[in-house]
């Protein structure tokens, strides 16, 4: 089942790629910047379909990696990695809800840097300095991207519904 | 189904990861390209948000402008009697301007460029230029803010540059205190302050020390500011020294950079 075109996908997805590269840093307050690559993620395994959304984390990686300067798939794996946490929550709780959309969002943003940072440390020992700074940048963005997405969620469902169908069903 | 699932994670877990570690000059090149497709899009926003800032910045001033416009009427009868002697001085100035440009040509080619493109990422600091190997921008072109340092061009397409900022975590360069003489390497952490390390444990280097390149790595020339010493702090049994210098160059908020380079067309 598609609730959302291939090709609005690819457009959705260019939008906020122009929107990160040229617009982002005018969110940025020392160096902590939300992550709308995340966002979108979240609300499209809430929204639209969970059953794509490690699929659309690794092609959101795929793109991160390519306008990064960091190793290349270090982004995919640490996107496809959160996707799965993000698939869990999906499944369990109860997606309609907001708190439950916004903590999940929380985790898994959370828990992307954090994936990529061990990935990072295990193929990068020598160039890796751990510091305080680094936790507290995790959890700032984390907090500012959940911040930010829960304007952005609520913006998201009233677009269209040509774009995004209302909700996803499942029989039980 | 359940093995199909795991085989696709691993899968694009992996790729990518081999991808990397297997052709990074193929993942060089596709990044490259990457730019060069967004280059258009970033280029004509930049120009319509400068000429949008331009339009709004003379609505606003327009009042101010009217009463400035008055008071130099009034000066402009003065100031045309000043203008013969002034001609004379203009010419004498053109003819040293004109010598003082070869001068500069000779010994420091330089291009200005605009940044049209900052890193999505959150762990890496890297800028997009609007300038090329059209222009002269090559791999290693160095990248000079008027506050001191900004860091190095990494990859160039035709019309547009990957730099990276001396800020981020994998950026290296060799240093001097310019107080004491003191070598060193500055890195960048990826947060707003780097790390002088490998410095001589005798040294005298004191918080507010201005650091500058030393020009070894012959990447960077000598003697750019980089920034100033902070903290100064060494570990017990290691045989140097480390110091946390600010960096003068505003990361943060960098709009236009100068691409110095021997490679650059004059």
């Amino acid at each position: 089942m598609r609730f959302i075109s291939d090709q609005r996908l690819v457009f959705i997805l260019l939008a906020i790629v122009w929107f990160e590269l040229s617009w982002l840093s005018l969110f940025s307050i020392n160096q902590i910047k939300p992550d709308f690559f995340f966002i979108f993620i979240a609300f499209y395994a809430f929204r639209i379909s969970w059953k794509r959304v490690v699929t659309l984390a690794f092609f959101v990686g795929l793109i991160r990696d390519l306008l990064t300067n960091s190793f290349f798939g270090l982004e995919t794996a640490a996107c496809v990695g959160g996707a799965l946490l993000l698939q869990f929550f999906v499944i369990r709780f109860d997606r309609d809800k907001r708190w439950i959309q916004l903590a999940s969002l929380f985790a898994f943003s959370w828990f992307n840097l954090l994936l990529f940072l061990a990935l990072k440390f295990l193929l990068f020992r020598e160039y890796f300095h751990f510091s305080e700074w680094i936790f507290l940048k995790m959890f700032l963005i984390s907090i500012y991207t959940t911040a930010v997405g829960s304007f952005a969620f609520p913006l998201l469902e009233q677009l269209p519904r040509s774009i995004f169908r209302e909700k996803q069903y499942e029989l039980f | 189904m359940r093995l199909k699932r795991s085989l696709f994670l691993v899968g694009a877990v992996v790729c990518p990861l081999l991808l990397g570690a297997t052709s990074p000059h193929l993942i060089e090149q596709a990044r490259t390209f990457a730019i060069t497709l967004t280059y258009p899009f970033l280029e004509f926003q930049t120009q319509a948000s400068l000429f949008l800032k331009i339009q709004v910045q003379s609505v606003v001033e327009w009042p101010k402008l009217r009463k400035e416009n008055q008071t130099l009427l009034s000066e402009l009868q003065t100031l045309k009697a000043e203008l013969a002697h002034l001609r004379e001085t203009k010419r004498e100035n053109a003819r040293l301007e004109a010598l003082l440009k070869l001068k500069e040509d000779v010994h420091q080619k330089a291009r200005a460029a605009r940044v049209i493109g900052r890193d999505p990422s959150h762990w890496s600091q890297f800028i997009v230029i609007n300038k090329g190997t059209r222009d002269g921008v090559h791999k290693n072109t160095v990248l000079v803010h008027p506050d001191g340092l900004a860091g190095k061009v990494v990859a160039a397409g035709r019309y547009s540059a990957r730099a990276i900022l001396l800020i981020d975590d994998q950026s290296r360069a060799s240093a001097i205190n310019q107080r004491t003489r003191d070598v060193g390497l500055i890195e960048g952490t990826g947060s707003f302050t780097l790390r002088m390390t490998y410095l001589d444990r005798r040294s005298d280097i004191q918080v507010g020390d201005v650091i500058v390149s030393a020009g070894l790595g012959g990447i960077y020339p000598k003697g750019i500011p980089i920034g100033k010493v902070e903290l100064v702090g060494g570990e017990k049994n290691s045989p140097s020294l480390y110091a946390l210098v600010r960096p003068f160059a505003p990361f943060s908020k960098l709009e236009e950079v100068l691409c110095v380079s021997s490679q650059t067309n004059g």
